[in-house]
């Protein structure tokens, strides 16, 4: 909406990094680069699944920024991907913050475990993740949403997301969502149910429709299904700490592994 | 009377062969009133794809008391039409009506945004049953998830999308409205003065650019519980 520009350009923050995976002896970092807002950090891990952490050193996203964050996972490897802290979405007048991930992995395993997005009012956020399996490859992805600044007592009723998904198998689409939000939605409670937090996490995996069915937390809605190589997870919860607790014990079950590390320190307001 | 079974319709009749050449819109071009019969005769409740079986997740919003009279259901139905998987099926049924469209791509696609396991059989096996009905009638298409069946079945009459995704829409309303009819007290005057209300919102909904969005968390967890609902008395 050119119209609706402000006449001094407001400082935008841009944003890419891309990190690739070969097998040398385990998981080895065999490409990175960063590039604008965006860092990669790459704590040292016990065990065979290294973990990455994105950073986006402009402190939260807001109308006009741009984030491109890309993995790509050679045969035989295995990473577990997550981000620095809360993602904040700012009020953003004019364009949409936008956020892509991507993530290639063939016949290799990625866990992929943002923290969670804060959506604050007037917030506008536009996110795509794409990841394309190829041959064997598995992928276990989460994601959360915090409607506004629950510490603050805000309850949102203003913020624009666009928030699409899609998993391929060799070319093929085997899960996809798009989750959208705006003032209209926002204003029909019957739409969450009530809930200001959710979060969805996806298996696909050979076997993944076997997976036991996680433990609910307190305060938080869980419901599972199952099917044809993939499992997904919904989460309804009634606060930003309610959804990761509950988002946590899930992640702990599925990847059989603890936490990655950023999570503890990372955390809602 | 016979009942589609909900995996697939009956076999076709020995006399299908000659009534396709007549139905057949590739041969014959419909009129436009024709086409509007024959649109409206896919999208009817007697059309044998079993849509009476499945309420999309309604049920367990109704055995939890969420939705509990025609005011909740309304909020309900307006939820999925406007915001809900309805959105999907739209954007689904339009590209799948435009011409020389990757039927096979949508078909996965379809399947791809199904938000738990038995809606993705809903999907499959309505479709099947749409297809197979469909092709009895001279509609040369073949078994692909219901939304896309819809559209490549109507690809080539002469009526503009806006009218075939508010008759979907209409459809769709009825099915949910039927489903809350039989499981509620609430009468089925009740349930028509209800469709009736829905018009405006739909006529507007089905000319809005479809998108492959959805708002509806409810419905969604709704349709995940429903595989453990016990008892039940529909299929979603």
């Amino acid at each position: 909406m050119l119209d609706a520009a402000p006449l001094i350009p407001m400082q935008r923050a841009k944003g890419r990094a891309h990190a690739a995976f070969a097998l040398k002896g385990g998981t080895r970092l065999a490409d990175l680069r960063q590039q604008g807002s965006a860092k990669v950090l790459l704590p040292r891990v016990a065990g065979d699944r290294p973990e990455l952490v994105f950073l986006n050193t402009s402190g939260g996203l807001t109308g006009g920024d741009l984030l491109e964050l890309s993995l790509d996972l050679a045969p035989g490897t295995k990473l577990s991907a997550t981000t620095q802290t809360a993602e904040r979405a700012y009020q953003s007048p004019g364009p949409a913050a936008q956020v892509c991930f991507r993530a290639r992995v063939q016949a290799a395993s990625l866990h992929w475990l943002p923290q969670e997005t804060i959506l604050f009012q007037d917030s506008h956020l536009t996110r795509s993740t794409e990841i394309d399996l190829s041959g064997e490859a598995e992928v276990l992805l989460c994601e959360s949403l915090v409607l506004g600044r629950h510490a603050m007592g805000e309850t949102l009723t203003r913020a624009r997301l666009t928030d699409s998904r899609m998993i391929r198998r060799d070319g093929v689409p085997v899960w996809a969502e798009g989750q959208m939000l705006s003032p209209e939605t926002l204003s029909r409670p019957v739409l969450l149910g009530g809930a200001t937090a959710f979060g969805v996490l996806a298996l696909v995996a050979r076997g993944a429709e076997d997976i036991p069915r996680p433990p609910q937390t307190e305060g938080a809605r869980l419901e599972l299904s199952a099917w044809d190589g993939r499992a997904l997870i919904r989460i309804a919860a009634s606060s930003g700490f309610a959804l990761r607790r509950q988002m946590a014990a899930v992640i702990t079950q599925l990847s059989g592994r603890a936490l990655p590390r950023v999570w503890a320190s990372g955390g809602t307001p | 009377m016979t009942e589609a079974s909900p995996h697939g319709a009956e076999p076709p009749d020995a006399e299908v062969g000659s009534l396709a050449e007549v139905l057949d819109p590739s041969r014959i071009r419909l009129s436009v009133s024709e086409a509007r019969l024959l649109l409206t005769q896919l999208l009817s409740p007697a059309f044998p794809i079993g849509s009476y079986a499945y309420s999309q997740g309604l049920e367990v919003a109704m055995a939890s008391g969420r939705v509990h009279d025609v005011e909740t259901l309304q909020d309900w139905i307006e939820g999925v039409i406007l915001f809900g998987s309805a959105r999907i099926d739209m954007a689904l049924i339009a590209q799948a009506r435009a011409p020389g469209a990757d039927l096979a791509a949508l078909a996965a696609l379809a399947l791809a945004y199904a938000p738990a396991r038995e809606r993705a059989e809903e999907l499959r096996d309505q479709g099947a049953a749409f297809a197979a009905c469909a092709r009895a009638l001279g509609l040369d298409i073949p078994d692909l998830p219901y939304p896309v069946a819809l559209g490549a079945a109507t690809s080539s009459l002469p009526l503009p999308d806006t009218e075939v995704l508010a008759l979907y829409l209409h459809s769709l309303a009825a099915q949910l409205t039927s489903a809350a009819v039989r499981f509620l007290p609430l009468s089925a005057t009740l349930g028509q003065r209800l469709m009736a209300r829905l018009a405006p919102l739909i006529v507007t909904q089905a000319q809005s650019a479809p998108e492959l969005t959805s708002a509806h968390l409810a419905a969604d967890l709704a349709a995940m519980a429903h595989e453990t609902l016990q008892p039940r008395i529909f299929r979603s």
